[in-house]
């Protein structure tokens, strides 16, 4: 009898460890349960915010908007998760969330080490500071002493210590978790100066009660190239992201806007917006979603240049120029693989 | 309960492992026993699947590299080129400092509200219930929240501020708070040895006059003569050399420099936000802990103090505390336990405590969640359960000893030792030939001493020197290395506690330390360079010697301060 209930308790333990293997088909998952888990920052100006109705919307919340268009024809499919610096990798990595959009710098080992994918890059940035004019202070290396603002868990911590260490400078970092929280402690004069992306900066600098008072100083310290990233081993669910970013890129570069998109569908003269726009070759078919996947992302959320005019541009609170996010073609960095 | 009284002559059987009740519940045992292996092996081989999956492997050699982050706050030395553990080691020693401050404030708040509460004055108690019922049913992590909003928005930036807003040389900004800070210049050394002289010479008088009082029951003047030996001796001894040359030790003041205050000693608000708030609550709970003990203590008792002549005073400190302190201890261990694990909270207001770098940034940059995380309940483990077994061996001294408890009679490596040292005796409290103790004496300082000083080594070995020309670094020693100085490490602590508390097992934690002394060197730990300025040959012989020396002492010696637990030579 005592022999028969261990054979069966060990059989059973055996039958429990064989268990568990991770699903790898990320889009049929996303089909199946028809939306996209979306990870975007806790809230950023411009980048990823909700409006009074609690809608998420911004530059960043685009990149999701554009795949869930691309799946499933309505930019709408969408669930957000917003994470904070620290939170976002282990929202990725546990299969949380399907895909992150959060200001997040592309780097060698969160590549690499952290396993992850960066499918592009949507906004090409750089860490600089940000300090009240009253301070009389203009330029990064008249900084000694002062006491500086840093989100905790970002690369703009470890650049900052860098940039100190080479300058032979010496400072008070203040560890904060999010951006609301920073701009808090800055305006109460807790800190000096308040470090972080540029555009971060130009963001939260427009929500300010007298956004002059404050100056971006001219030194950027860092490359800090913002894209969206997946999980590694699913490459066909990577090739979905990427290339839903890809074609609002090539849309701006070909002159297709949400307004002719609709026109262009038909048909045109150059075949590298039809095979993007489906009239043309199975280019859907091989990323696994419908041949007019592009049309969907152009016609509900817009090509690179519209969304960045509407949620960050020079007509918008932040008031950011185009500079090295402009096309190739404008001298910029923006230069998406062809469409063939 | 069986019972059975002849030993079983009957052959054995498989089959009695079941049938026969006399094995039976021990057939159970172990067939739970495999279970709960089994289990437990499950959860370590599902883990280590799903690692493999996300083709992450398990490895703390992370640890080695450069933090490349800056910390504000650190007790030691640090810079952003240090190893990740080095940055942990500063956070912990941060979380070390704030359990230890928002512990001692606690204790002092809680001891004061809770007698107040019990004041006949009504408008006091009533206050202190308040403030009781209040902190008690607010989330703590809400009152640090509170705490640093007013100090971020209400007080001034140091510009504000500006240069002449001391107030008796403190100044307050929504950074922190400045307060004026010693300066050592020449000469100090003979104040700081004065105030050595001062403290020992202050406890031995104290003594002195327990002695006395307890001899001829003639009451000396203590605090007067102690605060003298503490305070005006080192005045005097200062006073003197800044006639001849100089003041030896001055204060220097905050000033205004540049961005920040400059000068003194500077404690963020973060800290200060994270002790009060945590004192004030734990505090609230001590407080009431504080009552019931003295509640415990039945109204019979302060009469009868009363109708002996006691005045209110003396019949608090002499006839209610002691008693009831042995109801106050053990639920104050689990406050203390509280507010250290409570201090994880630190994150929330930028203090950059052991959650906050090896369990915050270090996580964070380096992606190792599960190595981390192990990592940081190990030390939360290790702290909690350290501060429990101090507080349990003081409870050991405080609480009553009744006629059951403390038979002594369980293996000791002292007993070895019986026919040349006599037979020991089991002595209670109470016992005439029973002598109290006030604290260490004689030569188990220097034992004390020893080991504190082993400890300290020790420990600036495992994590401090940060030298790699020294040593490598720990997570990069072999297997066998890091386990046999970990088990160094935590024999050297228990041997410094139970010797600190005077309990019997010093004797056996000693002969321990000194054997595991010998393996970590056999395993090919570099013991020598604890103690760089020192050659290494000594640095091993002479610690190893000294150990020697303290379980002779400890075994043969006169022996009269290793009673709590109590075994005592058998005079005569």
């Amino acid at each position: 009898m005592k022999r028969n209930l261990l054979i069966g308790a060990v059989a059973a333990a055996a039958g429990m460890t064989a268990a568990g293997a991770a699903s790898a088909a990320t889009l049929d998952d996303v089909k199946a349960k028809g939306f996209v888990q979306c990870g975007v920052a806790t809230g950023v100006p411009g980048f990823a915010y909700t409006e009074a109705s609690g809608e998420w919307t911004g530059f960043d919340v685009a990149v999701c908007r554009a795949v869930a268009a691309a799946i499933f024809g309505d930019a709408q499919a969408v669930k957000f998760t917003p994470t904070t610096g620290k939170t976002r990798f282990t929202a990725l990595a546990s299969g949380e969330i399907d895909m992150l959009a959060r200001n997040t710098t592309w780097t060698f080992s969160r590549d690499v080490d952290l396993k992850f994918t960066f499918v592009g890059v949507n906004y090409y940035d750089g860490q600089g500071f940000m300090v009240p004019k009253a301070l009389g202070v203009t330029s990064a290396k008249e900084l000694d002493g002062a006491t500086v603002c840093i989100q905790t868990g970002t690369t703009t911590e470890l650049n900052l210590a860098d940039y100190f260490r080479i300058n032979n400078m010496s400072y008070e970092p203040v560890p904060i978790e999010t951006n609301a929280e920073a701009q808090q402690k800055y305006l109460a004069n807790a800190c000096d100066v308040y470090t972080t992306d540029a555009s971060g900066l130009a963001a939260t600098r427009s929500t300010f009660e007298a956004p002059k008072d404050h100056v971006i100083l001219p030194e950027i310290i860092s490359k800090e190239p913002l894209g969206p990233l997946v999980r590694h081993g699913d490459s066909e669910w990577a090739d979905v992201v990427r290339w839903a970013f890809n074609a609002m890129v090539i849309a701006e570069e070909l002159g297709v806007t949400s307004e002719n998109v609709e026109e262009m569908a038909k048909g045109t003269d150059n075949p590298e917006i039809n095979r993007m726009l489906g009239t043309e070759g199975e280019y859907g078919a091989m990323l696994g979603l419908d041949k007019n996947f592009a049309v969907n992302i152009i016609k509900t959320v817009g090509n690179y240049g519209e969304v960045f005019n509407e949620f960050i541009g020079p007509d918008t609170a932040i008031g950011l120029e185009r500079g090295l996010n402009a096309q190739w073609t404008q001298g910029g960095l923006l230069y998406a693989p062809p469409f063939r | 309960m069986t019972a059975i009284t002849d030993p079983p002559r009957a052959d054995f059987r498989l089959g009695m492992l079941w049938t026969d009740t006399r094995y039976r519940s021990l057939t159970i045992q172990v067939i739970a026993l495999i279970l709960v292996l089994l289990g437990a092996s499950y959860l370590v081989s599902n883990v280590l699947a799903n690692l493999a999956a996300l083709g992450k492997d398990f490895s703390f050699g992370i640890l080695t590299g450069p933090a490349s982050y800056d910390i504000n706050q650190r007790l030691i030395d640090y810079t952003s080129r240090s190893s990740h553990t080095t940055a942990a080691v500063v956070g912990m020693l941060n979380t070390l400092l704030v359990a230890v401050m928002g512990c001692l404030l606690a204790t002092v708040i809680g001891v004061v509200a809770g007698v107040l509460r019990l004041s006949n004055n009504w408008l006091i108690s009533k206050l202190m219930t308040v403030y009781i019922e209040t902190v008690r049913n607010i989330p703590v992590l809400i009152q640090i929240l509170l705490l640093a909003a007013v100090f971020d928005e209400f007080l001034p930036s140091p510009r504000q501020a500006g240069a002449d807003a001391h107030m008796l040389g403190i100044v307050a900004t929504n950074r922190g708070f400045y307060i004026p800070g010693p300066v050592f210049g020449a000469g100090s050394v003979f104040v700081v040895a004065a105030l050595i002289l001062g403290i020992v010479g202050s406890v031995w008088y104290a003594r002195h006059a327990k002695r006395v009082q307890q001899e001829t029951g003639r009451l000396l003047p203590i605090w007067r003569v102690r605060l003298g030996l503490i305070v005006g001796l080192p005045f005097v001894v200062w006073a003197a050399i800044a006639l001849v040359a100089g003041a030896p030790i001055t204060l220097a003041y905050p000033e205004l420099q540049g961005f920040n205050f400059d000068g003194g000693i500077y404690m963020r608000n973060s800290l200060v936000a994270l002790w009060l708030a945590l004192s004030i609550y734990t505090g609230a709970f001590i407080a009431e802990n504080v009552r019931a003990g003295i509640l415990s203590v039945s109204k019979g008792q302060t009469e009868a103090a009363y109708a002996l002549g006691l005045r209110a005073n003396r019949t608090m400190s002499l006839v209610i505390l002691p008693q009831a302190l042995r109801v106050i201890i053990p639920p104050l261990i689990s406050q203390y336990l509280n507010l250290t694990k409570n201090s994880s909270l630190a994150i929330a207001v930028g203090y950059m405590d052991a959650t906050g770098t090896l369990g915050g940034i270090t996580l964070n940059q380096t992606g190792r969640e599960f190595e981390t995380l192990l990592l940081l309940m190990a030390f939360y483990l290790s702290i909690s359960l350290t501060i429990s077994m101090i507080m349990n061996l003081y409870n050991e001294q405080v609480k009553l000893v009744e006629r059951t408890s403390a038979s002594g009679t369980a293996f000791s490596f002292g007993k070895l030792f019986d026919s040349m040292t006599g037979p020991w005796d089991t002595l209670k409290k109470g016992d005439a030939a029973h002598q109290p103790n006030f604290g260490v004496a004689s030569w188990l300082n220097l034992v004390v001493l020893l080991y504190a000083g082993m400890l300290a080594a020790e420990l600036a070995f495992l994590f401090l020197a940060d030298v790699p020309e020294l040593r490598r670094a720990y997570f990069d020693w072999t297997l066998v290395q890091q386990l046999t100085f970990l088990l160094l490490v935590t024999l050297t602590l228990s041997t410094l506690l139970t010797a600190v508390f005077k309990h019997f097992r010093v004797i056996d934690l000693a002969v321990g330390t000194l054997a595991m002394w010998i393996v970590a060197l056999l395993a090919g730990n570099p013991l020598g360079l604890m103690i760089p300025s020192l050659p290494s040959i000594l640095v091993v012989v002479g610690c190893a010697a000294a150990q020697l020396g303290a379980i002779a002492y400890l075994v043969f010696g006169a022996r009269p301060n290793v009673t709590y637990f109590c075994r005592v030579r058998r005079d005569g």
